[in-house]
């Protein structure tokens, strides 16, 4: 047996009382040895709590975004706008946003110059994904990676991923989006606007949020008169299902423009 | 010695709505008035609150983790050091940061928030290097890990127990080699 084949027979359990004590005083000799176990044991640990912390890390996010949103709706609206000598009254400026933390969904404080780019970074916030489940231990492990990728923000890791999952699972609009959402941003726009177009003629609960995508990629784009259009749209829509979020985000947005 | 305010650790391990209202009422205001200081406005307000409560869970989930410090000085280490990073990866230039008034970096939660730092970035490096792995060995290790016991594993792959172990030790050692010879290793543990 190699260093690895014992190191894994220590851990699992599967060594007489003899061969444990016979492994633990070659460590003591090998520090090489040691310091390979050590490594390998973290590793252990590692794999053994990532599924149990990812999925506590999962609902512990829901329960601060629902702190931060309930804080924020139960208040009052504020004023919009901060004044314009910010800079003498910074800290007057600073003491009124700290309040508007408690006040606003989207604050537009220091937003006084529309750069098209701030805008976006500003408002192009997509859902964090939920990996879960799918009973088949490959779909998992890809879906697992494509997650990972997608809240870690490394979209051109996350795309193939999701690529790989919607070649075996193609109707989970959620993940269509989210790989529309990551095509955009890494500025493969024909590609994120087609799929974004696939989304909002199919009768999928995503339909809004992929419009309100598209006005993103348009920003991004700097076609601010298409975006503007666009967004003017979605205020306009009389579909019952659009999320009124979005509706509000697409308002903001084009006060902004 | 465990300090008292080690109940808000326990309540973010157990996802305790109520309590992670009342930290978010009580703390919010003074992140959010550091943050303004430091060059960020109400909403990285939230991001960094909400990215520190995410790494101390992770460091206590992950076990052999006990509060020595109050928790207000930790949350706000904690948060300092999120928004260090998050400046670093948006590259916002110019901007110096001060202490948390009442904090310096020579408090005991210095300490406790570092070694949440660090947790982190040893899971990132962890992440990573699986997810460098080939398919078949990250697939294994899927399996092996997600499975109650390695005669299932074995049983489930229609492998004998004896060549599941060996090749799961042989992917368990790919694994801690690409860590070790990564640079971000140096740096975590030497």
């Amino acid at each position: 047996m190699n260093n690895y084949e014992q190191i894994e027979a220590y851990l699992e359990g599967g060594m007489t009382a003899d061969e444990k004590a016979e492994f633990e005083r070659k460590m003591q000799e090998d520090p090489q040895l040691l310091s390979a176990f050590n490594l390998y044991r973290q590793a252990d640990a590692y794999l053994q709590n990532e599924q149990r912390i990812d999925s506590g890390e999962a609902d512990l996010r829901n329960t601060i975004s629902t702190a931060i949103n309930e804080q924020k709706t139960n208040s009052p609206e504020p004023p919009k706008q901060l004044p314009t000598a910010r800079i003498r009254w910074r800290y007057v400026a600073a003491a009124a946003a700290c309040i508007a933390v408690l006040l606003l969904l989207r604050p537009v404080i220091f937003s006084s110059e529309t750069d098209t780019q701030k805008l976006y970074s500003q408002y192009a916030i997509p859902e964090k994904l939920d990996a879960g489940t799918r009973g088949d231990a490959r779909v998992d492990s890809i879906l697992k990676l494509a997650t990972v990728y997608f809240n870690e923000k490394d979209y051109a890791k996350a795309i193939p991923e999701l690529d790989r999952f919607l070649a075996i699972k193609p109707g989970e609009s959620k993940y269509q989006l989210a790989r529309a959402f990551a095509l955009l941003e890494t500025g493969d726009y024909n590609r994120a606007e087609t799929a974004l177009q696939n989304i909002e003629s199919g009768a999928s609960a995503y339909k809004s949020l992929a419009t309100w995508y598209r006005a993103l990629s348009l920003l991004k784009q700097q076609k601010t008169g298409d975006c503007k259009q666009l967004l003017q749209t979605i205020i306009d829509s009389k579909d019952p299902d659009i999320d009124t979020a979005i509706k509000k985000n697409a308002k903001d947005l084009l006060e902004e423009l | 010695m465990t300090h008292p305010d080690q109940v808000y650790i326990e309540a973010l391990l157990s996802n305790d709505v109520l309590m992670v209202k009342k930290i978010y009422q009580a703390y919010i205001g003074k992140i959010c008035g550091w943050i303004l200081k430091n060059g960020g406005d109400a909403n990285d307000a939230d991001d960094v609150f909400q990215e520190a409560l995410v790494s101390i869970y992770r460091r206590a989930a992950a076990g052999n983790f006990e509060l020595t410090c109050p928790f207000e000085a930790f949350l706000f280490m904690a948060c300092r050091n999120k928004w260090i990073n998050m400046i670093q990866k948006t590259s916002r230039k110019g901007v110096t940061l001060t202490d948390f008034t009442g904090y310096t970096s020579a408090d005991v939660a210095h300490d406790q928030s570092n070694d949440v730092q660090q947790h982190e970035a040893k899971e990132h490096l962890f992440k990573t290097k699986l997810a460098a792995l080939g398919n078949a060995c990250r697939e294994l290790l899927n399996i092996c890990y997600t499975t109650k016991s390695m005669e299932e594993v074995a049983e489930k792959m229609g492998f004998s127990y004896a060549y599941v172990r060996k090749k799961k030790s042989e992917c368990m050692g790919k694994l801690t080699e690409l860590v070790r010879n990564s640079p971000e290793y140096k740096k975590l543990y030497e």
